[in-house]
C-alpha cells in the first residue's frame, strides 16, 4: 500500500486556496460563503471556486444512506483531485471531509487514498485561520454582546474549539461572553432533527436558555446547520437574540 | 417484539415532573463526575489503557474465559455456561427447586434486568428480593431501571414515601435517614431468610479466578456471604487478563459512574467459603452468559461496544437522555449504550430506532472511560438498519427513494443548481409575515418547533460569479 | 451442555483479526511521602472517622470510641488482632480501661460456631445481625482512596464487618500502602481467603432523591484506628 501523502505545508505553498462553500451556504446562506471569501481576500489568500461543488455526502451518511452518500462523496473527490487546500466554514461538513469520507471508500482503492489525501488538506475556517495561517485579528468590529456555540463535530471529532474563541475575541470592540455548558449540543443531529423532532427541539430549548442566560445579544457558531435550528427556535419564541455565522462576524470590517 | 422509542417521547417530555427530576439529578451526576476526574492529571492515559486492554482481551477471550473458568473450579466454584437467557434461566430456576430454595437476595445487576430474572423466577414461585435501594423501588413500583447506574433517579423522595407507605406500610416522613432505615429494616429480614443471593459481576479476573463487584450499600457483600448458595451471573464479556488492571478499572469505573475515588465496597470474590473461614456460602457458581455477546463480537468493526464496564457516564451526558430518560427507550441498556448495545445483542430490526435515538454530538465518547466510539457505532448500526429496511420492504421505503433522490440530484451540477433554483423560486408561496412555515412532510417535524429561514434571491455560486465579473 | 457451543462461536470471532497485544501493566503512581496524611483526609472526606493511636494506648481509643457511640460490647472474630496492634492481651481485665464496665467479646468462638444446622440458622443469624459493634484487624490500608482491605480466613468470616451499625477497622502503620498499584504488588486476590473487600467508608446510599444517606446496609458508623503495629 503507498503511504499516504504528508498533509500540505501552507507556508510552501502560493496562497490559493479551494473553497468548499457546502450546499445549504450555497443555497440557503449565501452570505456565509460571500463572508469567507471576503476574510480570505483581505488577508492576500486566492480563493478558488469549483462549480463542479455540491455536497459532501453527509446527509445520507447520518442517516445510514453510505451507497448514496458514497455517490456524492464521489463527485467531491473529483472536483478537488488536483486541487489546493481545501478550506470549509463548516464544522460538520469538515468533519465528514476529514472523518468520515475517507471510511466510505477501501482504504486500499484509489479513492480511498484520494479521500486521505484530501482530508490531509481540508481546512475547517477557523482552523485554517489560526492554525495555517497564524492569523487572529481578520479587522472586523463588532461592538456588540457575542456568545459562542462549539457545533459538535468540530469540537469533538476535529477538536476546534480555541481556534473559533481566539478569532471571536479578536475582533474589534466585541464583548464575548461564554454561555454555560457552551458545548453541549443544540438538539439540531441531522435528520434527527426531523426524526425526533421533538426530542430535538427540547434540547435546542435547554440551548436557548443558556443562550439567554450569557446576555449576549448574538450567537456565533461555524455551522449554518446548528444555527438554522438555534435561530428557528429563538424566532418562534419571538428572542431578541440573533444568529451569526462565525464568517460573518469576521468579515464585519470597517469599510 | 419491535423495540418503539420515538412513539413515547412525547409523554416523557410533556410529564413536567419527570423533567423536574430528571435535569437537576443528572447534573449532579455530571458535576460529581467531572469533578472526580479533573482530579486524575493522567485520565486520558488511563482510558487508553483500558481501552487498549479491553481490546486486546476480547480478541483472545477464549483464552481468557477458559483461564477464568479454570481458576475459578480450582477455587471450589462451579462454572456455568449459558447461550441464551433462557439457559442462565432454566439453571437457576433448577438450582433453586433442587435446593428447596424459595427466597433470593438479589444485588443490582443488569445482565440480570436483561434475561429478565426477576421475571422468570416470579413465574416459577419464586421469591426474589431486589436489596439495592434503587432497583427495590423499583422492584416495588413494578417498574424497570431508568438508569444503568441509578434505577431509581427519576423517583422524588414523595414518590418513594407514597410507595413505602402503600408497600411497606411506613408512616408518612419527609426524612431521607427515616426512609432509608425502614428500607434497611425491611431488607436485612429478607436477607436473614434468603436461601441463595444472586449478584452480577463487574470485572471477572481471568488470572486469579476473581469476581469483583463495586458497590456502595453493603448489598452485595450481604448477597455473598449470607445466603448458602451464591450465584454470580457475568456476561463473558467481562473478563480482564490480571488483576493488577483492576487499578486502572476501578479508578475509572468509579470516578465515571459516581464520581468517587472509590465506591464504597469493592469486592472481590474467590469462590466459595473455604475450610476455617468462619463464614460464607457453601456453593458458589458462576454463571457465564453469551445471549449474542458472540455474535458481537465477530464483528470486528462494533467489538468494541463489548468494552462498556456500565458506568453510566454517557447516559448522564446524552442531550437525549437528558430529556427523554431511561424508560423512553423501552430497552435493558438506555442512552447511547443502549442506543448501540440493544439493536446488537437483539437484531437491527428489533430495535430499528435505537441507532437514531442520538444527534450524534460525540459527548458519549468523550466521556466513555473505555473510549467505545459510540457515534460511529451509531452510523455503522444506522446503515445496517436502512439496509434491513430495504430488503425486508416490498417498495423501496419513502426515505430511501428520498436518498436515491438526493444522490442524483447532488452528483450532477447542472442538477443540483436546477433543484436550489427551483426550491427559491417556490418558498415565496410558503412565506407569511416574514417566516417561512412548510407544515409538509418531511419538514412538518421541523416546522411545528422551528421557523425556516427565507430563502435568498440567488445562491452563493451565482452571486460569486457576478462579484467575480465586476472584477472584485 | 453449551460450553462447546458459545466457545466455538467465541473461537471463531477471535479468530478475526485484529489481534490486539496485551498492554504492559500501566505504571505504578509514585508513593506518597505522608501515606497518613493522605489516608487521613481522604478517609475522613468520605464519612469515615480516623484516630490515631499511634503514641496512645490503643485500647484507651478503643473504648472512647466505645462511649461515644453509647455501646459497651464489642464483638469480633480474632486473636490476632492483639498482638498486632498492641492491645493488652487479656481483654477483660477492666483495670486497663479507663471505663471499667466494658466487655469483650470473641464473637464466634464457642459461641455460634459455623457450621450451623439449617433449622437454627435464621436464630443464630438474627443474633449475629443485631450486634451492634464489632471490630476487626485491616489487612492494608490504602492511603490515595482511604480505603481499608479487609479479608477472610481461617477463623475470620466476611459479616461480621458488614452488619453492625457500627465497625471499628485496626490498621497498622506498616500496614499502610500509598496506591492500589502497591496493594496488587502486595496481595494476589485469593490466595489467602475466599474473599477480601475494599472499604471505603460507611456504606452509602443516594437512591433517594440523590441525597445522601450512610448505613444502607452496612455500617453507618466506621472508625479506623492506627497503630503502631509493624505490618
Amino acid at each position: 500500500m503507498d503511504s499516504d501523502p504528508a498533509p500540505v505545508n501552507l507556508a510552501d505553498v502560493a496562497m490559493k486556496v479551494s473553497l468548499f462553500v457546502t450546499c445549504l451556504v450555497d443555497q440557503v446562506f449565501p452570505q456565509v460563503g460571500l463572508s469567507t471569501v471576503k476574510i480570505l481576500d483581505r488577508l492576500g489568500v486566492d480563493v478558488d471556486f469549483d462549480e463542479r461543488q455540491a455536497c459532501c455526502g453527509q446527509p445520507a451518511f447520518n442517516s445510514g444512506h453510505a451507497d448514496e452518500s458514497r455517490t456524492v462523496a464521489r463527485r467531491f473527490l473529483e472536483a478537488y483531485a488536483d486541487s489546493g487546500p481545501v478550506v470549509v466554514p463548516s464544522g460538520s461538513c469538515a468533519t465528514m471531509l476529514k472523518v468520515f469520507v475517507p471510511t466510505l471508500f477501501p482504504p486500499d482503492s484509489r479513492e480511498g487514498r484520494l479521500a486521505r489525501e484530501i482530508a490531509g488538506r481540508t481546512y475547517e475556517l477557523s482552523d485554517f485561520l489560526v492554525s495555517a495561517l497564524g492569523v487572529t485579528r481578520t479587522g472586523a468590529r463588532f461592538p456588540e454582546a457575542v456568545t459562542y456555540h462549539d457545533s459538535c463535530h468540530q469540537l469533538r471529532e476535529l477538536g476546534i474549539g480555541r481556534q473559533p474563541r481566539l478569532l471571536i475575541q479578536g475582533v474589534e470592540g466585541i464583548r464575548f461572553v461564554e454561555m454555560p455548558n457552551a458545548a453541549r449540543c443544540c438538539g439540531f443531529g441531522g435528520t434527527f432533527s426531523v426524526k425526533f423532532a421533538d426530542v430535538s427541539a427540547a434540547i435546542g430549548e435547554d440551548k436557548v436558555d443558556t443562550i439567554h442566560e450569557s446576555g449576549a445579544r448574538y450567537v456565533v457558531a461555524n455551522d449554518v446547520s446548528c444555527l438554522m435550528h438555534i435561530g428557528g427556535l429563538l424566532q418562534r419564541r419571538g428572542s431578541q437574540v440573533r444568529t451569526l455565522h462565525l464568517a460573518e462576524l469576521l468579515s464585519k470590517f470597517e469599510e | 417484539m419491535q423495540l418503539r422509542i420515538r412513539s413515547n417521547t412525547s409523554a416523557v417530555l410533556s410529564d413536567a415532573n419527570l423533567q423536574a427530576n430528571l435535569k437537576p439529578a443528572l447534573e449532579k451526576s455530571l458535576q460529581a463526575r467531572d469533578r472526580a476526574v479533573a482530579e486524575v492529571s493522567n485520565w486520558e492515559e488511563l482510558r487508553q489503557h483500558a481501552h487498549d486492554v479491553k481490546a486486546h482481551t476480547l480478541s483472545r477471550l477464549d483464552h481468557y474465559l477458559e483461564q477464568l473458568e479454570r481458576k475459578v473450579i480450582a477455587q471450589g466454584g462451579k462454572v456455568v455456561w449459558a447461550d441464551t437467557g433462557a439457559e442462565a434461566l432454566e439453571f437457576i430456576v433448577g438450582l433453586l427447586q433442587e435446593r428447596e430454595i424459595k427466597k433470593v437476595a438479589k444485588s443490582k445487576t443488569m445482565l440480570g434486568e436483561e434475561i429478565h430474572l426477576n421475571e422468570e423466577l416470579e413465574r416459577a414461585h419464586f421469591n426474589p428480593v431486589e436489596t439495592d435501594l434503587g432497583e427495590y423501588i423499583i422492584q416495588l413500583s413494578r417498574e424497570t431501571p431508568f438508569h444503568i447506574v441509578t434505577p431509581a433517579l427519576h423517583k422524588s423522595k414523595e414518590e418513594v414515601v407514597d410507595l413505602f407507605g402503600r408497600e411497606l406500610g411506613m408512616p408518612p416522613t419527609d426524612d431521607v435517614e427515616a426512609i432509608t432505615a425502614t428500607a434497611r429494616a425491611v431488607l436485612r429480614r429478607h436477607f436473614l431468610t434468603a436461601g441463595a443471593g444472586i449478584t452480577g459481576v463487574n470485572f471477572g479476573v481471568a488470572e486469579t479466578g476473581t469476581l469483583a463487584v463495586v458497590e456502595n450499600e453493603g448489598n452485595v457483600r450481604l448477597c455473598a456471604s449470607l445466603p448458602e448458595v451464591h450465584i454470580a451471573i457475568m456476561g463473558i464479556e467481562k473478563v480482564v487478563p490480571r488483576a493488577r488492571d483492576l487499578a486502572v478499572f476501578l479508578k475509572l469505573l468509579s470516578r465515571s459512574a459516581t464520581g468517587q475515588k472509590s465506591t464504597s465496597y469493592v469486592n472481590f470474590i474467590n469462590g466459595p467459603r473455604r475450610e476455617g473461614e468462619w463464614d460464607g456460602p457453601r456453593d458458589f457458581y458462576l454463571v457465564l452468559v453469551d445471549n449474542g455477546r458472540s455474535r458481537i463480537l465477530a464483528d470486528p468493526e462494533l467489538r468494541q461496544t463489548l468494552a462498556c464496564i456500565r458506568c453510566g457516564a454517557c447516559l448522564n451526558v446524552c442531550p437525549v437522555y437528558q430529556r427523554i430518560g431511561g424508560h423512553a427507550y423501552g430497552s435493558t441498556y438506555q442512552g447511547p449504550i443502549g442506543a448501540i448495545l440493544t439493536p446488537q445483542l437483539t437484531s437491527a430490526e428489533a430495535a430499528p430506532e435505537h441507532p437514531f435515538a442520538s444527534s450524534l454530538c460525540g459527548a458519549c465518547y468523550e466521556t466513555c472511560p473505555v473510549k467505545i466510539e459510540i457515534p460511529h457505532i451509531l452510523l455503522k448500526l444506522r446503515e445496517r438498519v436502512q439496509r434491513g429496511k430495504q430488503r425486508l420492504a416490498r417498495h423501496l421505503p419513502l426515505e430511501a427513494w428520498a436518498m436515491q433522490f438526493w444522490a442524483w440530484a447532488m452528483s450532477s451540477p447542472k442538477r443540483y443548481s436546477f433543484l436550489g433554483n427551483f426550491m427559491r423560486r417556490v418558498h415565496p408561496f410558503f412565506v407569511r409575515n416574514g417566516r417561512m412555515r412548510v407544515p409538509m412532510p418531511p419538514f412538518s417535524g421541523w416546522d411545528r418547533y422551528r421557523d425556516l429561514p427565507p430563502l435568498p434571491e440567488e445562491s452563493f455560486r451565482e452571486q460569486l460569479r457576478e462579484l467575480r465579473k465586476e472584477g472584485k | 451442555m453449551s460450553r462447546p457451543r458459545i466457545m466455538q462461536k467465541v473461537r471463531a470471532a477471535c479468530g478475526i483479526k485484529p489481534r490486539v497485544p496485551l498492554p504492559a501493566g500501566f505504571p505504578a503512581a509514585p508513593r506518597f511521602q505522608d501515606p497518613v496524611g493522605v489516608f487521613r483526609r481522604e478517609l475522613e472526606a468520605v464519612g469515615g472517622v480516623f484516630l490515631d493511636a499511634r503514641d496512645r494506648n490503643p485500647a484507651e481509643v478503643l473504648s472512647q470510641v466505645l462511649e461515644q457511640t453509647g455501646h459497651t460490647e464489642v464483638f469480633w472474630e480474632e486473636e490476632k488482632i492483639f498482638i498486632k496492634h498492641g492491645l493488652p492481651y487479656r481483654l477483660r481485665l477492666p483495670e486497663s480501661f479507663s471505663t471499667p464496665n466494658l466487655v469483650f467479646s470473641y464473637h464466634y468462638q464457642g459461641r455460634v460456631r459455623l457450621p450451623i444446622t439449617l433449622a437454627a440458622r435464621s436464630i443464630k443469624r438474627d443474633r449475629l445481625a443485631a450486634i451492634p459493634v464489632s471490630a476487626s484487624s485491616a489487612a492494608f490500608g490504602i492511603a490515595e482512596t482511604g480505603t481499608i482491605v479487609q479479608t477472610v480466613g481461617p477463623g475470620r468470616g466476611r459479616l461480621l464487618n458488614v452488619l453492625p451499625e457500627t465497625h471499628i477497622v485496626f490498621l497498622a502503620q506498616g500496614d499502610l500502602l500509598s496506591n492500589m498499584d502497591q496493594f496488587f504488588e502486595r496481595v494476589q486476590p485469593g490466595e489467602e481467603g475466599s474473599a477480601l473487600t475494599l472499604v471505603t467508608g460507611p456504606s452509602r446510599t443516594a437512591d433517594i432523591g440523590k441525597v445522601l444517606v450512610k448505613g444502607m446496609h452496612g455500617p453507618k458508623r466506621w472508625f479506623v484506628i492506627l497503630t503502631e503495629g509493624a505490618g
